[in-house]
């Protein structure tokens, strides 16, 4: 078995066109990230941004907060006057410009009182629900609801100021995804249709591990290719978003990023990042079993590779357009989910009167579409030519 | 002593029946599967090697339906598909080690002594993407024999070679035949006359004859013929007559098959297989 899955890697990877088109997709990801995610490059508000942050990070002490409060009044006086210094001073200027660190301390200033209201904030939100809970007509669902918004809100404070903008930008970043499931149509849509094509199916037909085991071998070969590509992907992001962007604050947890602060997760920024990563491998294993069995079902490449297409094309349009009443919990079994989910907000499915995560649903889902599509290939796969 | 039985086979495509009711038993010999394109050779040595199902009838092993035998009928088989193009970034020697995991059971020494067999040895290090045709159908047969098979198919395995390549296949051929059912697919009558013990002549799905190469052409005695024409009246000859062959310049010398002798000037010969495929599949040529 181990033979024929390594034979079956080297069909899927060994062809020439496959290093060199995944080298040019790697290298097409780089050139979008140092072009869009670079704040050393032309925004000198990124950059400023960047070095007051590396200034100012670590624990909101008083000391700290006073030293913000005194530059974002100066800062304040700057703008309400109406006259300042427009002339370009980077040793003077984080951004390079007065009007620049204006902007950039009263940003920081909000972020100063996000910091020190959010402990109560999150309190407040956590006794409200204990507090609905109290009415008796309630249904079970809703009293469920508040008991897990309390047990998730309860208890949060923030204590650092940390610039997390890098890892929000991480979590958001799609273009490597778009071009990773174009990878996987390229080498798990070409699993079984490189059989026929090659004249091999029949040899495949006559030979005692060419049914079930072959099958098992490009499966399997498919789920590690993917994980492969996947991984490789992610690493690159991450380095290139690290060295270009900077992400900081790895250790903070995930709800001190203003983008996240209602996500119910209680999780650092470097355990969301692999939570996602490994929801996102999920979602492209999925995918890349649905193109293994559309190879199987085909007979040529280039129908497989449309139908692979169209399906991704369809799942994307589901997922944008479905998103009320019924196409939610229906976007809920949608394998993009797995590639797109964030954990920003609260949000839940009605299963049995049991508040479920969305996220949570997609990944019970997503386990079993591929559970589902791995017995399609077994059986398309095992089926005689 | 192995037996192949093919009993009753059918096997129709849409309104298109490929095969229609074949019945044939193959012992330890070389069978010349002999037919037109589109005569159903290609179905049956699919439905006999297991790739496909008939719709009525049955292919039996020693005297076991090959449905009941399941992956222990595949241990006997070797099979060469019509046109084999392997994967181009494989060497030789990986396509035989794979070969080897999908057949099961196979050592390495006899991966290097079938290459050594068909004599690809040199070349097994090189990408399969780079051999010729002859090499590809020599690493082909290579492949089928890796389980010593007692049931060997080759499907056209000659179409496109060059002459050389062809003998050279025929004499592998000759080498590998004792103790084996060899079934070989073509409609390229020389080979099958130089190898196959019998001929098994195929035509419109149904099995017209089964029997030597020497009785087949005994049928057609007396009724093959040559004589001069003048090139003028070539034309009329090859419209209205099964002409099997046409030489010399003029006159030319036609060999025609017919019943009765065409003209004053006629001399009946030896028919040969070429005559014989001619009689049954030919029509006015």
């Amino acid at each position: 078995m181990i033979a024929l899955i390594r034979f079956e890697l080297k069909k899927a990877l060994g062809r020439r066109i496959i290093p060199v088109i995944l080298l040019m997709l790697l290298t097409l990801n780089a050139v979008n990230i140092t072009r869009h995610h670079n704040i050393f490059a032309s925004d000198p508000m990124a950059r400023g941004r960047y070095e007051l942050y590396c200034t100012l990070r670590g624990e909101m002490t008083d000391e700290k907060r006073e030293m913000i409060g005194e530059n974002y009044r100066a800062a304040q006086l700057i703008l309400s006057g109406g006259r300042y210094d427009t002339a370009y001073d980077p040793a003077r200027y984080y951004s390079g410009y007065a009007y620049g660190d204006a902007n950039l301390w009263r940003e920081v200033q909000e972020e100063s009182d996000r910091i020190a209201a959010y402990e109560a904030d999150m309190q407040a939100l956590s006794d409200a629900a204990v507090a609905a809970n109290e009415n008796p007509a309630l249904s079970d669902f809703y009293r469920r609801q508040n008991a897990q918004i309390s047990a998730a809100y309860s208890g949060r404070a923030l204590h650092d100021l940390s610039r997390l903008e890098g890892a929000a930008a991480l979590s958001d970043y799609r273009f490597s995804t778009v071009l990773l499931i174009l990878m996987l149509i390229l080498i798990a849509g070409n699993l079984y249709v490189t059989e026929r094509e090659n004249g091999m199916a029949e040899a495949l037909c006559t030979a005692r591990n060419g049914g079930r085991k072959t099958a098992a071998a490009k499966l399997i070969s498919a789920l590690l290719v993917t994980a492969a590509l996947c991984i490789l992907f992610s690493a690159a992001d991450f380095a290139l978003f690290m060295y270009f962007y900077r992400i900081d604050g790895l250790s903070q947890p995930i709800y001190a990023a203003e983008a996240f602060a209602d996500s119910p997760l209680r999780c650092t920024v470097w355990q969301y990042l692999l939570l996602t990563g490994a929801t996102k491998l999920l979602g492209l294993c999925v995918l890349s079993t649905a193109f293994t069995a559309l190879s199987a079902a085909m007979r040529n490449a280039v129908p497989v590779f449309f139908s692979a297409v169209l399906l991704t094309v369809a799942l994307m349009l589901c997922y944008t357009f479905w998103n009320t009443g019924a196409g939610v919990l229906l976007n809920c079994i949608n394998p993009l989910r797995l590639l797109l989910t964030k954990w920003t907000a609260y949000a839940v499915c009605n299963v049995a009167e049991y508040p479920v995560f969305v996220p949570v649903m997609a990944v019970c889902a997503g386990t079993v579409w591929l559970m589902l599509n791995s017995v399609i290939c077994m059986t398309a796969g095992r089926r005689r030519v | 002593m192995t037996t192949l039985t093919v009993s009753h086979l059918t096997k129709q495509y849409r309104r298109f029946r490929a095969l229609d009711n074949v019945s044939v038993t193959l012992e330890d010999g070389v069978y010349g599967l002999l037919g037109p394109n589109g005569a159903g050779k290609t179905t049956l040595i699919r439905t006999v090697a297991g790739i496909q199902p008939p719709d009525s009838g049955a292919v039996a092993w020693n005297g076991t339906p090959i449905a009941q035998l399941g992956n222990a009928y595949y241990d006997n088989i070797g099979y060469l598909p019509q046109y084999p193009r392997f994967y181009a970034h494989f060497t030789g020697i990986e396509m035989m080690r794979y070969m080897a995991a999908l057949k099961g059971g196979v050592p390495e020494q006899r991966i290097t002594e079938m290459l050594e067999f068909v004599n690809l040895t040199g070349e097994a290090d090189k990408k399969v993407g780079a051999y010729s045709g002859g090499m590809r159908q020599r690493l082909g047969i290579a492949c089928a024999l890796l389980n010593d098979p007692k049931l060997l198919i080759l499907d056209e395995p000659t179409a496109g070679l060059d002459p050389i390549e062809r003998i050279r296949f025929r004499n592998t051929l000759a080498r590998i035949r004792s103790g084996r059912i060899i079934l070989l697919a073509t409609h390229i009558v020389p080979d099958v006359d130089a190898l196959a013990d019998r001929i098994l002549l195929l035509g419109g799905g149904r099995l017209l004859r089964n029997g030597s190469a020497g009785a087949l052409c005994r049928e057609l005695d007396g009724q093959v013929w040559e004589y001069p024409v003048s090139a003028e009246h070539l034309p009329e000859i090859l419209h209205q007559m099964q002409v099997s062959s046409v030489r010399g310049e003029n006159p030319v010398t036609v060999r025609v098959i017919a019943e009765s002798a065409p003209t004053a000037d006629t001399k009946a010969v030896a028919p040969n297989l070429d005559d014989v495929f001619l009689h049954h599949f030919g029509g006015a040529v």
